[in-house]
């Protein structure tokens, strides 16, 4: 799976540009824990299908930037995917935001 | 000159490895499916995730990603309703207690607090389609879940659906 990461001053972003978030590219996703900053933005502009084994990576972040004090950001979310992660109470840990509401982020 | 009729049929049939590789196969196949019977775009995404999960649960739990056994999905098509059936060579002896203690909602903080991060396929299963049913045993483990069809604004089906439903559809 591809992911596009970009480094920032205390702010990645990390565009997943395969168009399913699954058990085949759930490994991917979990590894990027590594390179989450204060602030990590998830780019699902690209992401066409997320199921449970997605949803499990991208806990794992959740998780690891819980136990980090990091704050995590979804952009480019589909009204399916809110959905989704609305039924699994994800929201509360990786809200979605609009890129240009974090632009002060990316520029600071 | 007589004009041919479209052929009819009410059901499809899909065979694939055990290897997570092989379920992409089964959910686009099934947005093929809901499409042409006229699913939203809503729903036709309600029904890949669905049949994603269930066919993932066939594959890891139900036959060990053992790549020699099949894992079988039938679409069983009637007039109002989509039945899709999974099914593995797995005995799932507490399949229908897992399937009745699903809970209403996730926590969330208590995943997070010990780290569960699996475990959330029939939740979504449930919340996804209108009915499920699950026959396990000896043989193996069928796990049948239900659409009813609620068309689209076009209301087109490209589909000749014959209108003889096995006993299968009458859940």
């Amino acid at each position: 799976m591809a992911l596009k990461i970009e480094q920032g001053n205390d702010v990645t972003i990390i565009h997943i540009q395969n168009d399913s978030v699954d058990a085949v590219s759930a490994r991917e996703i979990a590894a990027v824990n590594e390179q989450m900053q204060s602030n990590t933005i998830l780019d699902f502009g690209s992401v066409l299908f997320i199921n449970s084994a997605g949803i499990s990576a991208l806990l794992k972040l959740v998780i690891e930037a819980r136990k980090r004090g990091r704050k995590l950001y979804a952009v480019n979310v589909t009204a399916h995917h809110r959905k989704v992660f609305e039924m699994v109470d994800m929201l509360r840990y990786m809200p979605i935001a609009k890129m240009e509401d974090l632009l002060p982020l990316i520029k600071a | 000159m007589a004009t041919k009729q479209a052929p009819e049929f009410n059901d499809i049939e899909i065979n694939i490895p055990s290897d997570l590789v092989f379920e992409r196969v089964v959910r686009e196949s099934a947005v093929v499916v809901a499409k042409h019977l006229g699913f939203t775009e809503e729903r036709v995404a309600d029904l890949q995730l669905a049949v994603s999960e269930a066919v993932t649960n066939a594959i890891e739990h139900g036959n060990n990603c053992d790549v020699s056994i099949k894992v079988g999905v039938k679409f069983f098509i009637s007039s109002d309703k989509l039945a899709v059936q999974v099914s593995d060579k797995g005995k799932w002896e507490q399949g229908q207690a897992a399937l009745d203690g699903t809970p209403l909602e996730l926590d969330m903080e208590d995943r997070l607090e010990h780290d569960l991060t699996r475990g959330m396929g029939m939740f979504l299963i449930q919340r996804l389609v209108d009915n499920v049913e699950l026959r396990s045993g000896d043989e193996g483990t069928e796990f049948t879940m239900w659409f009813n069809i609620e068309r689209g604004p076009n209301n087109i089906s490209n589909v000749n659906i014959a209108m003889q439903s096995s006993d299968f559809l009458q859940s």
